[in-house]
């Protein structure tokens, strides 16, 4: 529309008809005709209803308007008790601001346009993260709107080296995008290719951030995440402090961080509020569940089809009992219950409470009991995969137990092809895929590969945190030191 | 990615399907047992297990008669109701009577050979004809397989008997200065008992046996103690009739002297042997008589450790490993051996034990 491109006028009439053109079938853009000042002057308040708060609007503009005693020449003279405001005479200007729930005033005779923030949409509370809980951070998780994601954010970092880059993404959805890192912190490289890649991201709109992160995401190809989601500000405000970039997507509850490596995947905010030697224990026990979550079935399938020579006498005597009236091969086995498990968690996570329990009990009954009196899968294969089940729902982050839950299948195909060494050519797959992964042009399988040893001390294990004096170089921070030694 | 799903390719283009041992169509062979036929064929017990609810049986046996082990699977195969395979054999059981008359190595061969038969399946020898224990009813405990291990596992542990594998039998039968022995197994009113120890001479076969009652000192002599070897001694001397006193013995060391003069071989065996007082028949005031108590045990020990070896010597064999301290010490004078166990028969053997009592309980 050409109009947009141009300036408004010093008739406060012609102004109203452009935007009622504009404004065509728009039944909430509400036009409130006021007169003020002393000798009246005409005056037009135009705001979108469904944007705004309406007490706002009544209390601190048109209250103040009506009683205004004071000659009015031109907008500067408008004195109101909002404090953020802006002038323009630009048509876009006033458009955009209209459609970010701003409330513009138009004086007769006066080509400027005064803005002022009115926003006030429909917006939930701040509650308790959903996904990601934990037991002692904290109980505030992020909401749809952008600015108090901010201030969550702010709140744990109350320091002026925050920096905060806004842009918009999207043509039509124009969704502000807000970058947020540590400027003496975070490697300038990093976040100029940050920029670039948000820069090029030409779509209609970004309705969440699962989507930017496949805008901009180093390997599409790629089963593993190469960008943490979290709800958690805690969680990115640790990552802030690594050197990391925050991404904030405004109408989505969930931030976007990067660079990220593999092994952050497997840590929670909750390891570092407990003490070192339990949070030790639990990253191995998520360890443990990576790898059992991957090759369990497919050790299963292999031990059966090639290597019962591995499997000791009385398990295998065990086995061979529990599978004596399963009629199918161990592959066929398996990825029958794999399925089926993976269908009831599916089921159960897009119904409703009240009946998602109904799947549950179905499930249960289902894949716990009858499926093995009536000779179709064995007791072991059951055990088996609940295992895997619950090892793949140790992982705490679901991207990350998603991917792995995913590579589960082609491992369970490559061990009935070629057993034991298919295993190892499958394993030997994902950690050569790993090694060349990259997160944002930083290596996603530091500090592993590359080897930094003096990073290792927050991974399988977590030490001490007096030790770790030094942020991790994965997200290559331009200031290393973390604290200072003050604990012998 | 692109690169990564042409390896993929790549490798499926290997795949052998026919590759596949699958667990439900194989014959697992756990026991194998080897007898003496007719006309100087081989009969061949296989013991494997039987999955089946309909079936009556656990486990099922095959007997077949052929000329080599080899020869008797090809037989087998026609009975059994999935392809045999022995990577998971428990035991190797083979006929005394076998034993006597043949080099055993002749029939093992395969066991050694093919890489998919398991080499560490215990070697043990029966003490009668082998379809006694084939085709014996246990009807309190599980199958065959499990059921003969787990006897012999126990009997071991309790130093009843000895225990030894294929590929421990067969480099005990290779080694110059050694001879091999088994475990034997008999079956005595339809139940399997674990005892005693057979020996082999130098050519693999059969020569003799020490007792159940033997084999703790055998144990001892062996360095093999641990966790607890448990002896009942009469011992007289204590009061004027003969009194029994049961001891555990918990650690030892031992020190294994071999030298050469005039054209022999000379042992001083000192063992040093740490026991727990568990039992006796009568009164001993440990404060005042625990010297004594330790010195008689000694002598007691002495005297059957002596029968042992003497046995040994007679039977000219050398289950012990006398030869590899000989050769360790006096390899110049071993070396010029035509046969270690001809030597060893004539060898000197000094056997030293002592005992000290570590403790006597909680009784006074």
């Amino acid at each position: 529309m050409n109009s947009t491109q141009q300036l408004l006028t010093h008739s406060l009439d012609a102004n109203e008809q452009t935007l009622r053109d504009y404004f065509t079938k728009t039944p909430d853009l509400v036009y409130c005709h006021l007169l003020i000042g002393e000798p009246k002057k005409r005056a037009l308040l135009v705001y979108l209803n469904t944007l705004v708060d309406k007490n706002s609007i009544n209390n601190n503009i048109i209250d103040p308007l009506l009683f205004e005693t004071k000659q009015i020449h031109t907008i500067a003279d408008i004195q109101l008790p909002i404090g953020s405001k802006s002038y323009t005479t630009k048509w876009e200007h006033v458009i955009q601001h209209l459609f970010q729930g701003e409330t513009a005033l138009l004086l007769d005779g006066d080509n400027h346009v005064l803005l002022l923030d009115t926003q006030g949409w429909p917006q939930r509370a701040i509650a308790e993260p959903q996904i990601e809980s934990s037991l002692k951070g904290s109980h505030q998780g992020f909401i749809e709107t952008c600015e108090k994601n901010i201030a969550l954010i702010r709140r744990y970092l109350p320091h002026q080296q925050l920096k905060i880059e806004e842009t918009t993404v999207g043509r039509r959805g124009h969704t502000p995008v807000t970058l947020l890192y540590l400027e003496d912190v975070a490697h300038p490289e990093v976040l100029q290719e940050l920029r670039d890649r948000i820069e090029q991201v030409d779509v209609d709109t970004i309705v969440n951030t699962g989507e930017l992160m496949q805008h901009i995401e180093d390997n599409p190809f790629s089963p593993f995440p190469q960008f943490l989601l979290t709800e958690r500000p805690d969680a990115a405000v640790s990552n802030l402090l690594q050197g990391r970039i925050v991404i904030v997507v405004d109408r989505s509850p969930s931030v976007m961080i990067g660079p990220m490596t593999f092994i952050t995947f497997f840590q929670t905010v909750d390891d570092y509020s407990t003490r070192w030697m339990i949070a030790s224990f639990l990253r191995l026990l998520r360890l443990l569940a990576f790898f059992m979550a991957i090759f369990l079935p497919s050790a299963y399938i292999a031990a059966l089809s090639f290597h019962y020579e591995i499997i000791p006498l009385n398990l295998l005597l065990t086995i061979g009992e529990s599978r004596e009236r399963v009629p199918l091969p161990p592959l066929l086995e398996a990825i029958l219950m794999e399925l089926a498990i993976e269908m009831l968690r599916e089921a159960g996570l897009r119904l409703p409470a009240p009946i998602g329990q109904t799947v549950g009990i179905v499930g249960g009954v289902v894949i716990g009991q009858a499926a093995v009196e009536a000779g179709i899968v064995s007791n072991i294969m059951v055990v088996i995969v609940s295992l895997t089940a619950i090892a793949s729902f140790i992982i705490p982050n679901p991207d990350m137990s998603e991917s792995i839950r995913l590579l589960r299948f082609p491992m369970m195909i490559a061990a009935s092809l070629f057993g034991l060494v298919g295993m190892v050519i499958g394993f030997m797959l994902i950690i050569g895929h790993l090694i060349s992964l990259e997160s944002l042009g930083t290596p996603e399988g530091s500090p592993f590969a590359p080897a930094r040893l003096r990073d290792w001390k927050d991974t399988i294990l977590r030490f001490p945190l007096w030790m770790m004096r030094t942020r991790p170089l994965s997200a290559r921070p331009t200031q290393l030191t973390r604290q200072k030694k003050f604990r012998k | 990615m692109r690169r990564h799903i042409y390896f993929v390719l790549c490798f499926l283009l290997t795949v052998g399907c026919g590759m596949q041992t699958r667990l439900d169509e194989l014959t697992l062979v756990l026991t194998v047992g080897l007898d003496e036929g007719k006309n100087g064929n081989l009969l061949v017990y296989s013991v494997s297990p039987v999955f089946n609810k309909e079936a009556k049986n656990i486990y099922e046996v095959i007997r077949t008669s052929g000329l080599t082990l080899r020869d008797n699977r090809f037989k087998a195969n026609a009975f059994a109701s999935g392809k045999m395979v022995g990577g998971k054999t428990q035991s190797v059981i083979i006929s005394k009577n076998l034993a006597k008359k043949y080099d055993m190595f002749s029939y093992l061969d395969v066991f050694y050979r093919d890489p998919k038969n398991s080499t560490t399946a215990n070697f043990i020898v029966f003490d009668g004809p082998l379809k006694d224990v084939m085709y014996i009813r246990l009807d309190d405990k599980p199958r065959l397989s499990v059921a003969i291990r787990d006897v012999l596992l126990t009997a071991h542990k309790s130093k009843q008997t000895t225990k030894i594998n294929l590929l421990e039998f067969r480099r005990l039968s290779l080694d110059r200065a050694q001879t091999p022995f088994a475990p034997i197994l008999r079956v005595h009113k339809g139940d399997l008992i674990a005892g005693g120890i057979a020996l082999f001479n130098k050519q693999r076969k059969y020569v003799g046996s020490l007792s159940q009652k033997e084999s703790p000192y055998f144990a001892i002599l062996n360095k093999n103690i641990k966790p607890a070897t448990s002896l009942t001694l009469a011992i007289k001397g204590l009061t004027k009739q003969k009194e029994y006193v049961s001891i555990s013995i918990e650690k030892g060391d031992f020190s294994y002297k071999p030298s050469f003069q005039n054209g022999m071989f000379h042992f001083d065996v000192h063992i040093h042997l740490g026991a727990i007082l568990t039992e006796t028949t009568t009164h001993i005031d440990m404060k005042k008589e625990k010297k004594k108590l330790e010195q008689l045990l000694a002598k007691e020990i002495q005297k059957q450790l002596e029968a042992i070896v003497k046995k040994m010597q007679t039977y000219e064999v050398d289950p012990i490993g006398f030869g590899l301290y000989a050769r360790a010490y006096e390899y110049k004078p071993f070396q010029k051996q035509k046969s270690w166990p001809k030597a060893f028969a004539k060898a000197e053997i000094n056997i030293r034990p002592t005992v000290e009592i570590i403790s006597y309980g909680v009784l006074q």
